[in-house]
């Protein structure tokens, strides 16, 4: 097991390595960064220093290690919009963006997993098909389509909730409702398929003729199996959510990383977008490790293995 | 009637596979085959025997180039695989064929059975259209299909239906040279030896020399002449059947046969049942390979591997061969 | 008698193929009945309706089975429930597949006898240990926390077995047990199940396709083709003296490794019906060479002979 767990550490850390790299190359291909960081009237001197204080002076492989060497001691720069350090200017946004996904991960298991289990077990009746139907649908709306009828019936019409901003938590429901419900669908249906195949599955059959009640096999012998691609599958929802988050926080005006890069894009704010990607990169590579280790963890087959992955 | 020069022939064949080690963990190595010598005369029917993991289908799929050896060489009809030019392995396909255990995974479920069976002829331009199709209807003759098979698909044919479809493709060709991997395996014993009878009547038309692997030993009896039996890579004794079944005198060799279960329920309890089962670690290190199950292992067979030693027409490969084993003794007893 | 089968018949849910067709079976206590036949036959069908457990696409279409007296089909699930995995146990081919890959060698013991038994905590691990070293597992304190697919093939099925033993059952359904099995574990594994029955005096109904097997472990055996049995009798009658045309011809077809029985398997013609078109009357009579014209006509009821051997055949073979 620890040499599973170093062997995907090591992974993941050549994973950021790697986007570290390639944030760079793009940077250093789409101009001139001076240019860019800096205000167009910006003069020739403060134009020569900020080369001076990035070394962009110097040759590329000393740029490369310069940069490399900032990011490593947590040197981002100033965002050129508001002239803050980049680090406060997305930092503050990430518990924003953490509260939404995290609430809204919770909230599609909630819902999907235990859908999905009870269409498999009440497999080709009309609640299967109903609950799949309903799948389907969720599964086909874009969120931001959903988050606007959300807000479209809560807000504009009943005026249950807010619809925009973040104050209390009133202003976090509209859209955790939309990531747990459209998560929720694709969830349900995996979960169901999942379930089904294992329940086919002959230790199934083989706990049946041991006396062990349904509910035993259900929780204690098919859903351990089908938690293995189940958990798989919820790894591609996280990095859904953060995709996503572009366009929930926006519909919902909500201040976290997603409407963060949409305004630092918008803006131009260079060093903010290229700080962002560092960060939604470090995410999803923490996801996958996660998701690695709980896949390990729930699967005694990968965990056991003298090589950890095969 | 039996060619002084064999058709097929390998000295000193090893195939060895590596897992490949990760970042963290050795490479491990698979000796799945190895120090194999074997000759096969013309018109030939050699049975390789043992039990999983023994080697004896990827021994197989050596011999047909089907894979490539770490070590040894393979003569067919005194031309070495490893000299072959791709002209030379053209004729060589043309001239051998492989039938395997699952007969539904060797079908292409969306063609005819007639296309299936011809498809070889024209692959190779032996014939093509309609002489085509007339040599696949007779081959599906012979081995007693109707013609009537021709326009039907796998799925509506039984089992043994496919088998002896599986076996018409590998003969359409009038290979000099069969290997049988687990043939009649999956078949249930009434059509087991319906196939059987098939394989021997096409053996007798053609001429054929063939390979028949298999973990069955009763049925190899009926299909071979010479048996070689296999233990974790190695082959551990040979010769002619009857004579290896009256009398083996491997340990190995006599446990298997042993634990055969008898058609006689008076004849209840096997005397010789080996203890464990074959790891493929016990094949590593200079000893011999079954000496941890060995009922007759000494200090000698720990220290020192066993050559494949001929006595007559049978070879074994056992420090203590031909010495009868105390269990051995008491079913002999039991017999008489 | 422990276990009754009357009549019982299979069919399936959509077609009503039927899987079963009167299938009649009695099972008297600490006896082994052997269940022969190809596949397909429904020798496996047979154990699934006796343990309750057949799949969703196949129903239950007349017949009982009593076990100890009692009517299952008048018992309420939970009950059922107690006599599966209580009184009668099970162990299956490919017995890998048939555990749970994520559960450890000793919860999966540790669970069957705290449900049948109820044994837990120290009390649970002591007994599943012994279980182990019972059925021959060496090492097997260490071995509990070890994972299915750490054992092999054979040691799987003796942890089987060391589970079905957990609840002290009456009876243990063996269905093909040892044909996944390389034939030296195939000898260990039935020196195994002889052993466990001879201390613990349980009935034994052991599937297996393979004659061999059945002349090895069973006192009675019975010969099933196209869902009905055509024949049971003593296993030494049913080999000295086959009566019914198809067991004698599928004792025909077996190869041996005897050298001094020389002949070469005898096929039977044609191949094994398919059970949606089954010839009518005996379903054997278009391969059968004992054939008479009311043989396809109707159906022959399994007639007693003597010494408790029955076929269900118009023109058996003479006894002599």
């Amino acid at each position: 097991m620890s040499r599973f767990l170093a062997n995907r550490l090591l992974r993941a850390l050549i994973t950021l390595f790697l986007t570290v790299t390639f944030v760079f190359i793009v940077l250093r291909f789409s101009g001139d960064p001076a240019e860019q960081m800096l205000s167009p009237d910006a003069t020739p001197e403060a134009m020569q220093a900020f080369r001076e204080r990035w070394g962009l002076d110097r040759s590329i492989l000393e740029q490369y290690l310069f940069y490399v060497r900032n990011i490593a001691s947590g040197e981002f720069g100033f965002s050129y919009a508001n002239g803050r350090p980049v680090i406060d200017v997305v930092t503050e946004r990430i518990p924003k963006t953490l509260i939404l996904t995290g609430a809204g991960l919770v909230t599609l298991i909630l819902i999907g997993v235990p859908a999905g289990i009870a269409a498999a077990l009440r497999r080709n009746t009309a609640a299967d098909r109903i609950t799949m139907s309903l799948a389907v649908g969720g599964y086909s709306i874009p969120s931001f389509l959903l988050g606007l009828a959300l807000i479209y019936v809560f807000a504009v019409e009943l005026r249950w909730l807010p619809s925009s901003g973040s104050g209390d938590w009133r202003h976090a429901v509209l859209p955790i409702a939309t990531y747990g419900l459209a998560g929720a669908a694709g969830i349900a249906r995996f979960t169901r398929s999942a379930m089904i195949e294992v329940l086919d599955q002959p230790y199934i059959r083989a706990a049946k003729a041991a006396g062990i009640a349904p509910i035993e096999i259900v929780f204690r012998h098919a859903l351990p199996n089908a938690s293995i691609p189940i958990v798989t599958m919820l790894g591609f929802n996280v990095a859904g959510l953060l995709g996503g988050a572009v366009l929930v926080e926006t519909v919902f005006a909500w201040p976290g990383l997603g409407s963060g890069f949409v305004r630092a894009v918008s803006q131009g704010d260079l060093a903010v977008v290229q700080f962002m990607v560092l960060i939604f990169t470090a995410f999803m590579v923490s996801v996958n490790f996660t998701v690695d280790v709980l896949y390990a963890v729930l699967n005694p087959r990968i965990r056991l293995s003298d090589h950890g992955a095969h | 009637m039996v060619s002084a020069v064999p058709i097929l022939e390998a000295r000193g064949l090893g195939r060895i596979f590596t897992r490949r080690g990760g970042l963290f963990a050795p490479r491990s190595v698979l000796r799945a085959v190895e120090g194999i010598d074997l000759e096969l005369p013309v018109g030939g029917r050699l049975a390789i025997v043992g039990e999983s993991g023994c080697g004896k289908s990827t021994l197989g799929r050596l011999l047909l180039g089907l894979a490539a050896p770490s070590a040894g060489t393979i003569l067919f009809e005194s031309m070495e695989h490893g000299h072959r030019s791709p002209a030379d392995w053209k004729r060589f396909r043309r001239e051998s064929a492989l039938v395997q255990q699952n007969p539904l995974a060797a079908l292409d479920p969306q063609m005819t059975i007639g296309a299936q069976v011809a498809e070889p002829l024209t692959v190779h331009g032996r014939a093509r259209g309609a002489a085509a199709r007339e040599m696949a209807e007779r081959g599906l003759v012979e081995v007693g299909l109707g013609p009537e098979m021709m326009a039907r698909f796998p799925h509506q044919l039984s089992g043994g239906q496919r088998q002896r479809v599986v076996i018409a493709r590998a003969l359409v060709m009038s290979p000099k040279l069969v290997v049988f991997d687990e043939a009649v395996s999956a078949l249930d014993v009434s059509v087991q030896a319906q196939v059987v009878g098939l394989i021997n009547a096409q053996q007798h038309r053609l001429g054929l020399s063939y390979l028949f692997i298999s973990h069955d030993l009763r049925i190899v009896r009926h299909v071979a002449d010479r048996i070689a039996v296999m233990y974790l890579g190695r082959i551990v004794e040979t010769g002619p059947i009857d004579a290896i079944y009256r009398a083996p005198t491997h340990p190995y060799t006599q446990a298997l046969l042993a634990a055969v279960p008898r058609l006689d329920p008076r004849a209840r309890r096997p005397a010789v049942t080996i203890r464990g089962e074959a790891t493929a670690s016990a094949a590593d290190g200079p000893g011999c390979a079954f000496r941890t199950r060995c009922a007759m292992a000494i200090a000698r067979c720990a220290s020192e591997r066993p050559e494949l030693l001929a006595l007559g027409d049978r070879a074994t490969a056992c420090h203590r061969a031909g010495e009868v084993s105390e269990p051995q003794r008491e079913r002999m007893e039991l017999v008489s | 008698m422990l276990l009754q089968v009357s009549d019982l018949a299979i069919r399936s849910r959509s077609g009503g193929v039927r899987i079963l067709d009167g299938v009649d079976l009695q099972l008297g206590a600490g006896e082994v009945l052997g269940l022969v036949g190809e596949s397909g036959c429904g020798k496996s069908m047979t154990c699934y309706a006796i343990a309750d457990l057949l799949p969703a696409g196949l129903v239950r279409a007349g017949g009982s089975v009593r076990f100890d007296g009692v009517d299952m089909g008048s018992l309420d699930e939970p009950a059922r429930r107690r006599l599966r995995g209580g009184r009668i146990a099970m162990i299956f081919q490919d017995p890998t597949s048939h555990l749970n890959p994520v559960h450890r060698v000793g919860t999966y013991l540790e669970g069957a006898l705290k449900r049948h038994r109820g044994l837990s905590g120290t009390d649970a691990r002591m007994e599943a240990i012994r279980l182990l070293e019972r059925v021959g597992i060496s090492d097997a304190k260490r071995r509990m926390n070890a994972y299915p697919h750490e054992f092999s093939g054979g040691m799987n099925q003796r942890l089987m077995i060391a589970h079905a033993l957990a609840c002290e059952p009456d009876l243990l359904i063996a269905d093909e047990p040892t044909t996944a099995l390389d034939v030296t574990t195939q000898a260990q594994i039935l020196d195994l199940i002889e052993t466990v029955r001879a201390e613990t005096g349980m009935a034994i109904l052991i599937v297996s396709h393979d004659l061999g097997v059945i002349a090895r472990l069973a006192d009675r055996a019975a010969v099933m083709h196209c869902g009905r049995i055509v024949e049971t009798a003593p296993v030494e009658a049913l080999f000295d003296r086959p009566a019914h045309p198809y067991t004698s011809a599928l004792i025909g077809c077996m190869p041996t490794v005897d050298p001094d029985d020389c002949d070469p398997p005898r096929p039977i013609r044609g191949s094994v019906p398919s059970l949606a078109d089954l010839p009518g009357g005996c379903h054997f009579h278009p391969r059968c060479d004992r054939r008479m014209p009311a043989c396809g006509l109707a159906r022959p009821p399994l007639a007693a002979l003597a010494d408790g051997q029955s076929s269900a055949c118009f023109n058996p073979v003479p006894t002599w």
